[in-house]
């Protein structure tokens, strides 16, 4: 039995987008698209190890986010390095107790 | 989340694709034995491909690409001679390796028949189960999983889902939907129909673990009130690369199978044998009863009041290829990252023209033993056994009473049933292997 596909009509939050969002879309508007735009301006480009293309090269990173952090679990098919890569945008540190 | 892109070169199966190419170097159920008992020809459609399996005249199986070559009649229409499949339309005959061996309309002097050659793949018989593999040759071995091949009452239940086989096999390494969608949400359907849910699938979870293996990807789990000591951490349970897993528990071993037919498509078997500790015989089958598996009501709703139709209605409800590029994973979803590097690698090494590493068997074997809790959840075996067959897919089986009968023989036997003298929760006492 085929299941109906939802449409952005079916969304009472949809907002019609433009560029670049559309051309980046797999499915309807949400609200989280800025969230599939920011994974790709992250993404690792080369493997911190050898410095082979991660993507083009034939590797995967995967996103996965743990608590403030986006973190892309990353595999490198030119050298076989895999690690967990995040971007830091503010060092932290704790206060020890005094 | 993923790309776009890299979403696309995970889930698309067809020829030539990277995934496609990966997903060929292994074997697939495709039919059970006794349809093609009843009928020879079947016509199939596996990773993107249509195909006419048939059952040759000499008792083993072929099978061939669909469309005959020459004016692309469907051979699933065709004849089973001695020498292969005919089809239909003008009788040309091809043997299972796709040779083209007769033309009879063609003058006795021509050649043509020697340019013509339709793809064929390979086919053979396995627990009841047609299996074919598609891939390169040669071809690995057929693996004989234990629960395939060892002695017990065989019950497998089926559907086709609409949706991609690699979203239903990231559940397989996703252990926390257990106490949510089997746990919270399965009482919180007991409670709007009247019935009680399970409790032990409503445990949750203390620690989870993953550890590559041969085979694929070991899941352990320590569930509350339980110790590393139990089954669950001891031992633990098998996804099988690329598109099963492995679970059991109180004299119940099942292979669940989620077979690519193509992009948007799988075709689910839960391949159960019931072979509780107590019994060395079983109720005599000829073939494994085998049974179509509903999942939606008569107004088109998901059924949701039994395991698998839980698990059904979470992966088909993702889409008919689930949007990797709007989820957001974290760090409990280790499994699912763990799953979708391994394809990668795996697919990585079929593009530069070698074999995979996991799963793949090239010797010659009867029986291979996969890794499976015996003692599940720290429950009392019978019990596990009964509610197996109630609130999941076995209550949908013909053999259903059958099925209760032989965990009940079998506890009765072992002193186990209620009122009987207490034994040792754990019948097999040392755990083989461990």
């Amino acid at each position: 039995m085929k299941l109906k596909q939802p449409t952005p009509s079916d969304y009472p939050n949809h907002i019609e987008s433009e560029e670049p969002v559309r051309g980046k879309r797999f499915t309807g508007v949400h609200w989280w698209d800025p969230d599939r735009l920011s994974h790709l301006d992250d993404l690792p480009r080369f493997c911190p190890n050898c410095g082979a293309a991660v993507v083009e090269n034939g590797g995967i990173s995967v996103e996965y986010w743990e608590a403030e952090q986006r973190i892309y679990h990353t595999w490198c098919h030119g050298c076989g390095w895999a690690g967990d890569i995040t971007r830091v945008h503010r060092m932290t540190s704790h206060e020890a107790e005094h | 989340m993923l790309s776009k892109e890299q979403n696309e070169s995970l889930t698309k199966v067809g020829p030539g694709t990277p995934m496609g190419e990966l997903l060929r170097e292994y074997w697939y159920p495709v039919a059970f034995q006794k349809d093609l008992d009843e009928w020879p020809i079947k016509k199939i459609r596996l990773l993107g491909e249509d195909l006419a399996l048939w059952k040759t005249a000499q008792g083993g199986y072929g099978i061939i690409q669909e469309k005959c070559p020459h004016r692309s009649a469907s051979l699933v229409y065709g004849v089973v001679e001695e020498e292969g499949l005919r089809c239909g339309y003008h009788g040309w005959l091809f043997d299972n390796t796709g040779t083209c061996l007769e033309q009879p309309a063609e003058p006795e002097t021509s050649v043509f028949k020697t340019k013509i050659r339709a793809f064929a793949g390979k086919a053979a018989e396995m627990g009841g189960m047609i299996w074919a593999y598609l891939g390169p040759d040669p071809a690995p071995e057929l693996p004989h999983f234990d629960v395939f091949v060892d002695p017990g009452f065989k019950d497998v239940s089926f559907t086709t889902l609409p949706c991609n086989w690699l979203q239903i096999m990231e559940n397989s390494v996703d252990p926390h939907h257990v106490e949510w969608l089997h746990g919270r949400y399965f009482q919180f359907v007991g409670e709007q129909k009247g019935f009680l849910a399970p409790a032990s699938f409503q445990k949750r979870h203390v620690k989870i673990g993953f550890d590559p293996i041969e085979w694929g990807i070991l899941k352990r789990r320590v569930l509350q009130g339980n110790t590393e000591e139990m089954d669950d951490w001891k031992i633990g349970h098998p996804l099988v690369f690329p598109f099963s897993m492995r679970v059991g528990g109180g004299g119940i071993e099942q292979m669940q199978m989620r077979v690519p037919i193509d992009d948007t498509h799988s075709w689910v078997l839960f391949y159960t044998s019931h072979q509780p500790p107590g019994l060395t015989e079983f109720p005599e089958q000829i073939y494994p009863e085998s049974y179509e598996l509903p999942w939606l009501d008569d107004k088109g709703n998901h059924i949701v009041d039994y395991i698998e139709g839980q698990d059904i209605m979470a992966w088909v409800t993702q889409g008919d290829v689930a949007d990797r590029t709007a989820e957001h994973i974290g760090k409990s979803d280790i499994g699912v990252i763990m799953l979708r590097r391994m394809f990668r690698e795996q697919m990585a090494l079929v593009e530069a023209g070698q074999d995979p590493t996991v799963n793949f068997v090239r010797s010659e074997h009867e029986r291979i033993a996969l890794p499976c809790e015996k003692d599940k959840f720290g429950v009392n075996w019978l019990d596990f056994a009964l509610a197996w067959a109630d609130m999941g897919s076995t209550r949908y089986s013909p053999a259903l009473d059958i099925i209760k009968k032989v965990h009940i023989d079998a506890a009765a036997a072992r002193g186990q049933l209620p009122g009987q003298d207490g034994q040792p929760s754990n019948p097999y006492g040392e755990v083989p292997g461990q």
